[in-house]
């Protein structure tokens, strides 16, 4: 698995690893689930580029995408698998 | 950034205060779920826009009857999460903490989440279900949930959120009743919501904590809502052609278009209408009055009366309260106004007053119309994907793609567009655009280019149209420009990369749509119009004082075959305005402006389309005959200077052109600035600056133009 940022990602699905950027720029991709453990699908290439992501689709400049670092998930890993592994370590 | 907007005046009172004791509901959710149209629906269209200071945020406020009384609910603005980043969302997530000076926190919570996206939803309610205040989840939209097959176990998810969980359509009104009674029953205290802890603490948890609560989010809807794989297909498919790069310009261009055609066909009946039946009105009042001797007790107490009713329903509209200050003054401005002679009453009246109130009034349509359709396009989910393509064009000079729409609203009038560009949600981009929309032709510049268009090449259309197209070449070309070196000089700041949610498109509603344009309507009329009316007073004013001495007005008479014109042209002439006119002429001389152009200049600071008639009355045609622009355009050119050569060269033409392209000419406008940025420092530095680039444009055209000898 490599890990890539999404500026340059084709079409596809991903599994966001970090977010690199700085400040308030960081908060704004977090909040719309740009986020760590969230699987990102790039609709749309180009700048700026369509995503799906938590359910929505999102628009996202090139310049913020090059801050996303993913990792690809190989063949289109569905929904659970990405779900175990990030697990839910509360309680 | 926010202290930008803080800035403003935050001793002030709230014009709209929360009434002590008074018990609140706050509406709380992501953007796009609903919150708005469930507002409408709970409250009717009586609700009110509530203005706070040092916020140039709005809230609308308004009331719902539920057992256990009236109680007043508040529509906030949409928001991601309390980590909040444009100034709507910093106002919705300091009143949930209790950080909004003037604003307690509500009594209850109405957490607003999208059944139709609940994953994304409940980040958010995460966040504000931690803060423990009493809340009341409404699972919004179940019905187009159900519509597309999505099934959501609502009483595990209750149990899972330790609140309830009311599933309803704020469309269609269903589950509204059971809303009401969860609220009640919440405000009564009969759920202990705050006893227990929901699962989504993210103590314990390592790193962000927006992951921590989109896993939590996950496992939640993982658990409780069954999401059929079809989903979102047709926003998809929509969405495969309306935001590629060249084909989503050209359909948004093409909407715009249509809007557009639209706006300009359909405002132009009503505001004929206001035009003509404030005419009529003013003849009413004019005939009215008394013209013969009337006893001075009856006429003192009679027009006493009438002003102080004209300042309590100003007072009233601008939320002005009486206190000593403002009582006195309207006191003295009543009996000064009661001692005036019967002719300058009428005057005052008629030219002051009255054209004042219709123009305000006047703006209504386009404001209306413009906010009608862009509430249609926004409800639509359209508005987001206008701002994703036009995003890369608009990063040339610095602006969001945002931005775009209100730049294009501005072509109609600048009030809408200043007020549009709230969705901007940087601050400091927001600002720029307000500061540049007005050097956008609007529509009230388009009799002054007719006229010039008509004095510089009346023998030839082709060139006419060329100066008209000049004009609106010009004037976007100052705007954009403009934005640029304030994005890199005062309002520095490096572009704000675009994220957007490009939310599922969905059938507007005309409801909503209504309620927006009532909003914006009364915005405008309460708050610019008191300020508008003030100053078209004061210009009156200035354009009637002090009064041409009787000897002269006979002398006027008699040394003249066209009587009552000449009088007139006199008496401006001797005004404060005509006198200003001729005090700065040495500073416009260089722009090829004679005494008369500038008293018309002056004059046409609140409102650039009074300069044809201002221009009427000091060439001394009469007011009236300003309306036939041939006549008009003819005396013009007739014009000559002292030494004998024409006022109206092309030089002057062009320069007078330049100047009107590029002036701040629109007191509505200003008003609108200081609205929607909280302080009169940003509507004075728009003067400032686009009066200083129409004056050093207008001065480079005229005198480049006069050395080409053109
Ligand atoms: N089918 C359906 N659509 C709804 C319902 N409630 C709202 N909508 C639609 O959802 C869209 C967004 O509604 P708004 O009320 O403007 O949303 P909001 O929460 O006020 O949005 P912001 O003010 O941007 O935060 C509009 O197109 C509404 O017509 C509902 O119960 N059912
Ligand atoms: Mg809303």
């Amino acid at each position: 698995m490599s890990q890539t940022t999404l500026s340059g990602a084709a079409s596809g699905t991903y599994r966001c690893i970090d977010v690199a950027g700085k400040g308030e720029q960081v908060i704004r991709l977090k909040r719309m689930g740009i986020c760590s453990g969230r699987r990102i699908s790039v609709v749309q290439t180009g700048d700026p580029m369509i995503l799906r992501v938590v359910g929505a689709r999102v628009g996202l400049s090139r310049e913020l995408a090059g801050t996303v670092i993913v990792e690809s998930n190989g063949v289109n890993a569905d929904r659970g698998s990405s779900v175990s592994r990030n697990g839910d370590n509360r309680d | 950034m926010t202290e930008v907007c803080h800035e403003s005046d935050a001793s002030g009172q709230l014009t709209d205060p929360v009434r002590p004791g008074s018990i609140t509901v706050a509406l709380v959710g992501n953007p796009n779920t609903g919150k708005t149209t469930l507002f409408n629906k709970l409250t009717g269209l009586r609700a009110r826009t509530a203005n706070f200071p040092g916020i140039t945020v709005d809230l609308r406020r308004g009331r719902v009857e539920l057992s256990s009384g009236l109680i007043d609910v508040v529509d906030f603005p949409g928001l991601y999460s309390l980590n909040a980043v444009s100034p709507e969302e910093k106002v919705t997530a300091s009143a949930l903490t209790g950080e909004l000076p003037g604003m307690p926190v509500s009594d209850v919570i109405v957490l607003v989440l999208d059944a139709t996206n609940l994953e994304r939803n409940l980040v958010l309610a995460s966040e504000v279900l931690d803060l423990r205040l009493p809340t009341v989840v409404a699972l919004n939209q179940f019905d187009a949930a159900r519509a597309a097959d999505i099934k959501i176990d609502v009483s595990k998810l209750s149990d899972e959120l330790k609140c309830q969980v009311v599933p309803v359509s704020a469309r269609t009104g269903e589950g509204l009743d059971t809303l009401r009674a969860a609220v009640d029953e919440t405000l009564s205290g009969k759920l202990s919501i705050l006893s227990q802890d929901h699962q989504s603490c993210t103590v314990g948890c390592t790193g962000c904590t927006f992951a921590a609560r989109f896993d939590w989010a996950e496992s939640v809807t993982n658990a409780n809502v069954d999401v059929p794989a079809t989903q979102g297909r047709r926003t998809d498919a929509i969405d495969r052609v309306l935001t590629r790069p060249i084909v989503g310009v050209v359909a948004f261009l093409s909407v715009m278009l249509a809007v557009f055609y639209l706006i300009f066909s359909l405002a132009s009946i009503p505001m004929d209408l206001v035009d003509s039946a404030f005419g009529a009105v003013g003849a009413y009042a004019e005939r009215l009055i008394p013209a013969g001797p009337v006893s001075p007790g009856l006429w003192f107490g009679a027009v006493f009366g009438l002003s102080m009713g004209f300042f309590a329903a100003g007072y009233a509209a601008a939320g002005i309260s009486w206190s000593r200050t403002s009582g006195a003054a309207a006191i003295a401005v009543a009996i000064v106004v009661s001692l005036l002679p019967v002719e300058d009453f009428r005057s005052l009246l008629v030219d002051g007053v009255i054209g004042g109130v219709g123009g305000v009034v006047i703006f209504l349509p386009q404001i209306c119309i413009l906010f009608f359709f862009i509430s249609l396009l926004e409800d639509s989910g359209y508005m987001a994907r206008a701002a994703f393509v036009m995003e890369r064009l608009m990063q040339f000079v610095g602006l969001p793609g945002k931005a775009f729409v209100p730049m294009l609203s501005a072509h109609a009038c600048a009030i809408p567009g200043i007020m549009a560009a709230r969705v901007i949600e940087n601050w400091r981009d927001r600002l720029v655009t307000i500061l540049v929309l007005p050097l956008l032709t609007c529509s009230a510049r388009l009799p002054v280019y007719t006229m010039i268009a008509a004095l510089l090449f009346s023998d030839s259309p082709f060139n006419a149209a060329l100066v008209f197209v000049g004009a609106y070449v010009l004037g976007i070309a100052a705007a954009l420009f403009s934005a640029w070196c304030l994005k890199r000089t005062i309002l520095r700041g490096d572009p704000i990369p675009l994220v957007i949610e490009l939310p599922a498109y969905r059938v507007p509603s005309l409801r909503n749509a209504v309620a927006t344009v009532i909003d914006r309507g009364t915005v405008f009329v309460r708050q610019a119009g008191t300020v508008i009316l003030l100053i078209s007073v004061i210009l009156w004013a200035l354009a009637t004082y002090p009064k041409l001495p009787v000897s002269d007005t006979a002398q006027a008479v008699s040394g003249q075959s066209s009587a009552e014109e000449s009088v007139a042209q006199e008496a401006l002439a001797y005004s404060f305005a005509g006198r200003a006119g001729q005090l700065v002429e040495p500073i416009f001389r260089p722009l090829g402006f004679d005494w008369k152009i500038n008293v018309a200049v002056i004059t046409s600071f609140a409102a650039r389309e009074v300069v044809v008639s201002t221009l009427a009355i000091v060439y001394g045609i009469g007011e009236d005959s300003a309306a036939d622009e041939a006549t008009l355009v003819e005396t013009l050119r007739r014009q000559n200077r002292p030494d004998g050569s024409p006022v109206f060269t092309k030089a002057t033409g062009f320069s007078l052109l330049v100047f009107f392209v590029l002036a701040m000419q629109c007191l509505p406008t200003q008003a609108v600035t200081k609205r929607e940025t909280g302080s009169w420092k940003w509507a004075v530095f728009q003067l400032v600056y686009m009066s200083a680039m129409a004056y050093v444009a207008a001065l480079v055209t005229f005198q480049s133009c006069t050395a080409l000898g053109i």
